[in-house]
């Protein structure tokens, strides 16, 4: 019988893009490599921004589960950790808008509608070990963090915690320089606004 | 005076600095036991157990690894290898029509076998030849290029009835229809019979009888007795799967993800049967612990059957092996080519397999 089986097999009919045996293998290790060296940094930031331990690292669990998923698709893997970090910021905005859509139907069941009060943060659902651990006046700012629109709290953790520039923190956010600028102004304005209000 | 941005960078770096370590990154579950039945072959996992907080939940099913291995095709006894048995040795395995198959499905099918086999990473391919489709490769790849001829039907089916080997039937016999529970008492399963052993005997004789999606139908798998309802999601709303490796254990898995109909339809068995059965599967009732479950079921062969400890709502599926052997690296590979592309148009029956005296190009 002919005996060429063991020759390349020819590559017909499979579509370009989806991810093979071997793309697969590389994918885990490049992601395992990345999630190493970046997942410590990823929860903090999301830690910042939902205020839970087990929320933020579920958060960052997923979004690298995401991007070894969507490897495939990556045609950059310079990109990796930005897709990354922008997943996480991703993640903690449904973790937060699930949060206070709870907590308005909580409210909503008790009080039977009223205004829902901006500022109004879901401090209830921080860990008290976390609250313990940072202390009260650290809370309450955070709270006001929190109780942010979400494009004006994006803005002003990526400036004013991971320090990034007016021009980086437009890149990651997919927004211009200048609502970056107005972003953090005003949510540096509201933060002291509800400071105020709490004291 | 301190300013805003002062404080907010402070609070920010203090709640920053309660984070100093991560755990490890899971881009497969690793299936937990939860407790094993006599006489079962399978292990029992729960769906979603470590992401139940969140919505999108990865699902892991444990599979037996043999049952992977061992698909539904009917070997027609072993093929006694003629010539060389070393790596380099052809191999030909010559795949009849169950039933009878037009020009163009024989042609569709033995495309997708080819696919399967290039996704699978072995060298080989799969040609029509006359009324059958030869299917060529490495001897040494014989059991993974049998297992990549099954026709490859998943479903999802919740679990009616349960019989272990030597085990009394457990689940809710009201809700089997009386033919199916006649059939059921009738069927005697034994623990390494080959699928169609088991098919012949429940009066199966295409997959359309047991791939039904409509109806209720019975399975052996592993000795193990099964009554299954109607699908609640068919193979072809799985729209990925793909080989992925288990951390930080370094076994494989595949990674099923289904479309919004699957999902959805998924999302609404699960939470119907956890707020039904769950509390008396941890209570020890046997009949609730049965009807908590969930089958994947591939060509009519249940490969896993873990029980719903939550509610499954993201529509991501894993498919891992039983610990601790796990699915070997080739095994994921397979069985994710087989589900890839959906179901061959036509069912195959392995009516020879020979390998060649003369050794492969060297």
């Amino acid at each position: 019988m002919d005996t060429n089986a063991a020759s390349a097999p020819s590559p017909r009919g499979v579509p370009g893009g989806r991810g093979t045996v071997i793309g697969m293998a590389d994918a885990a290790g490049a992601v395992t490599a990345l999630y190493q060296a970046h997942a410590v940094g990823m929860i903090r930031l999301a830690l910042i921004m939902v205020g839970d331990r087990g929320a933020a690292e579920d958060v960052v669990q997923e979004a690298f589960f995401g991007l070894y998923q969507g490897w495939g698709r990556l045609t950059d893997s310079d990109r990796a950790l930005a897709y990354v970090r922008s997943s996480v910021l991703n993640g903690c905005r449904n973790v937060l808008r699930q949060r206070s859509r709870n907590e308005r139907r909580e409210r909503a069941a008790v009080s039977g509608g009223g205004p829902t009060g901006f500022g109004q943060p879901g401090s209830a659902v921080e860990s008290a070990e976390a609250a313990a651990l940072i202390g009260e006046e650290h809370r309450q700012v955070l709270d006001a963090i929190r109780a942010l629109p979400s494009r004006q709290r994006e803005a002003l953790v990526l400036r004013f915690y991971l320090d990034m520039s007016e021009d980086e923190a437009a890149r990651a956010l997919g927004v211009s320089k200048g609502t970056v600028k107005s972003a953090t102004s005003r949510a540096v304005a509201a933060v002291g606004r509800l400071l105020q209000e709490e004291s | 005076m301190i300013t805003v941005e002062d404080r907010a960078r402070a609070a920010m770096r203090a709640i920053a600095g309660t984070v100093n370590d991560a755990p490890p990154l899971r881009l497969v579950e690793v299936p937990k036991s939860r407790r094993s039945l006599p006489g079962r072959g399978l292990v029992r996992v729960r769906w979603g157990g470590w992401l139940a907080p969140l919505a999108a939940a990865v699902v892991v099913l444990a599979v037996a690894v043999s049952l992977v291995v061992i698909k539904s095709i009917d070997g027609g006894g072993p093929a006694a290898p003629t010539g060389l048995s070393g790596s380099s040795a052809p191999v030909s395995i010559t795949l009849s029509p169950v039933a009878p198959a037009s020009a163009p499905e024989l042609a569709a099918a033995a495309q997708l076998i080819s696919e399967r086999v290039v996704q699978s990473g072995l060298p080989g391919a799969a040609t029509v030849s006359g009324r059958n489709v030869v299917l060529t490769g490495l001897a040494a790849d014989k059991t993974a290029l049998e297992g990549l001829a099954g026709m490859g039907v998943l479903r999802f089916r919740h679990v009616l009835l349960e019989e272990p080997a030597g085990g009394a039937a457990s689940g809710g016999a009201s809700l089997v229809q009386p033919g199916v529970l006649r059939l059921f008492r009738r069927l005697a399963c034994t623990p390494g019979e080959s699928d169609a052993a088991w098919q012949q005997e429940a009066g199966y004789t295409t997959p359309a009888d047991w791939n039904n999606p409509t109806a209720q139908v019975v399975s052996c798998s592993g000795g193990t007795k099964y009554v299954l309802d109607a699908a609640t999601v068919l193979g072809q709303e799985v729209t990925g799967a793909l080989p992925a490796p288990s951390q930080p254990s370094g076994q494989w898995a595949v990674a099923l993800t289904l479309n919004d109909a699957g999902a959805s339809a998924f999302s609404a068995l699960t939470t119907h049967l956890y707020n039904t059965y769950y509390s008396g599967t941890t209570a020890g009732n046997q009949n609730d612990m049965v009807l908590d479950q969930v089958a994947a079921v591939l060509d009519g062969t249940v490969l896993s059957a873990p029980e719903t400890g939550g509610p499954v709502t993201g529509g991501h599926l894993q498919i891992a092996g039983n610990p601790p052997a796990g699915l070997t690296r080739a095994a994921a590979s397979e069985l994710a080519a087989e589900l890839q592309d959906g179901p061959l148009p036509v069912a195959f029956r392995i009516a020879e397999t020979s390998t060649s005296s003369q050794p492969a190009s060297r």
